[in-house]
């Protein structure tokens, strides 16, 4: 079988065709406080003893998805670790924002409606990057 | 030469997710040993990517010893002790019991207890799934191929099971095992005895068993996450009285220890996250 990779079977299957890629020095554990803070899921996972060498989390409510690498110079598309921004789209937000919080995500921005529109608040998980959910879709 | 242990894991297409909850790939090199296959929620079928898997001690201790390239396991309430040389090489899949109509067209009620070659169960097409895996050039392309071989083995137009038996089911699943039996009954509207005799025909295990499979598969599954939690929290959680009890659920349930299940591990940790079997 070959495997496509038009748009249009992305489409149909449900799996995201735009990801955001983010480094950690411990993947297991971002994959990890992802899940536990926002609600992620994890789709899939390849590594060894010693460290996860990639993930993909994918947004269950949606079809987004974020795929994480380690840091480390093995990793030459490695970015430094605590950069990157992600933006999702949420309904429930003043949920989400007590679950990241009970999980240790710090806040930079508490919930507020935004001068373009809808709900949102901005989060750093425990390696520095950022994570913005509201309702406005874009 | 020792290489590092591998791993990946996967969930499969969302065509599958009924029949399967995961995939899990694996390469270890080590010293030989036993590896005890504990009782869960889930069917497992276990395909090597190098030699056979060698069952020594079946769940079912009346049954006899079965080696095989690719085997099924029924549910089960005792351990399946695996004998290896060192080295495992092979893909895992976590089938629901639904699964086991859907992808073999038998109920799983029929594997119970059992371990079997996959070639009984699919004929000359287990043969053809083990070639494939072992031409694939690492473990996404192998998940691949699990997805496109099981969605052409799926047939959802086979009998479907009685929808009070997949009510029970997602109940328990839903509850951690945690819901008392007689309550569940009561749920649905069925006496006990009723509702104990349509889930063991479908599933194979009493509906009671089946609680304390669900409960025992979430607690390994804490056991083995990243943060590896202390077993007396891991008890408190899971609906344990206390450590003691888990501790001796595991005996019974695992022939082994919980510390000497995970030791049976290299340090290639359970990512958790699974979905419950449902």
């Amino acid at each position: 079988m070959t495997q496509t990779n038009s748009a249009g079977a992305h489409a149909a299957t449900g799996t995201p065709s735009v990801w955001t890629c983010l480094t950690y020095r411990d993947v297991r554990a971002a994959s990890a406080f992802l899940v536990e803070a926002f609600g992620f899921v994890e789709r899939a996972s390849y590594g060894d003893s010693e460290t996860v060498r990639h993930a993909e989390l994918v947004w269950p409510a949606g079809n987004g998805g974020v795929m994480l690498g380690p840091a480390g110079a093995g990793n030459e598309c490695g970015q430094p670790v605590g950069t990157g921004s992600t933006y999702v789209v949420v309904d429930e937000l003043d949920a989400l924002f007590a679950r990241a919080t009970a999980a240790g995500a710090r806040v930079v921005r508490g919930i507020r409606d935004e001068d373009y529109g809808g709900r949102g608040f901005t989060v750093r998980d425990p390696e520095g990057a950022l994570w913005s959910f509201g309702t406005y879709q874009g | 030469m020792e290489e590092p242990p591998e791993y990946g894991q996967c969930r499969p297409a969302p065509v599958l997710r009924r029949s399967v909850s995961r995939y899990t790939g694996y390469r270890i090199t080590g010293p030989p040993g036993l590896h005890h296959g504990l009782p869960s929620g889930h069917l497992t079928l276990i395909v090597c990517l190098s030699g056979t898997l060698d069952v020594v001690a079946m769940p079912d201790r009346a049954r006899p010893p079965v080696s095989s390239v690719s085997m099924v396991a029924g549910l089960h309430d005792a351990p399946a002790v695996i004998s290896h040389d060192g080295r495992q090489y092979g893909v895992q899949l976590d089938l629901t019991w639904q699964g086991a109509r859907t992808l073999f067209g038998v109920p799983a009620g029929e594997l119970v207890g059992d371990v079997v070659d996959l070639a009984a169960l699919l004929g000359r097409r287990a043969g053809e799934l083990a070639d494939r895996l072992a031409g694939a050039a690492g473990w996404r392309q192998r998940f691949d191929v699990l997805d496109h071989v099981l969605a052409g083995l799926a047939d959802d137009r086979r009998a479907e099971p009685p929808a009070e038996v997949t009510r029970a089911w997602r109940r328990l699943a839903a509850t951690g095992g945690r819901l008392p039996v007689g309550e569940l009954a009561r749920e649905l509207g069925w006496s006990r005895r009723h509702l104990g005799e349509r889930f063991r025909r479908e599933v194979g295990l009493s509906p009671k068993t089946a609680a304390r499979v669900i409960r025992f598969e979430r607690a390994c599954r804490r056991m083995r996450s990243a943060a590896r939690p202390p077993l007396a929290e891991v008890a408190a959680e899971c609906g344990y009285f206390d450590q003691a009890h888990l501790a001796r659920e595991f005996r019974a349930l695992a022939g082994t220890t919980a510390t000497g299940w995970l030791a049976e591990f290299p340090s290639v940790q359970d990512q958790g996250g699974g979905p419950a079997p449902g």
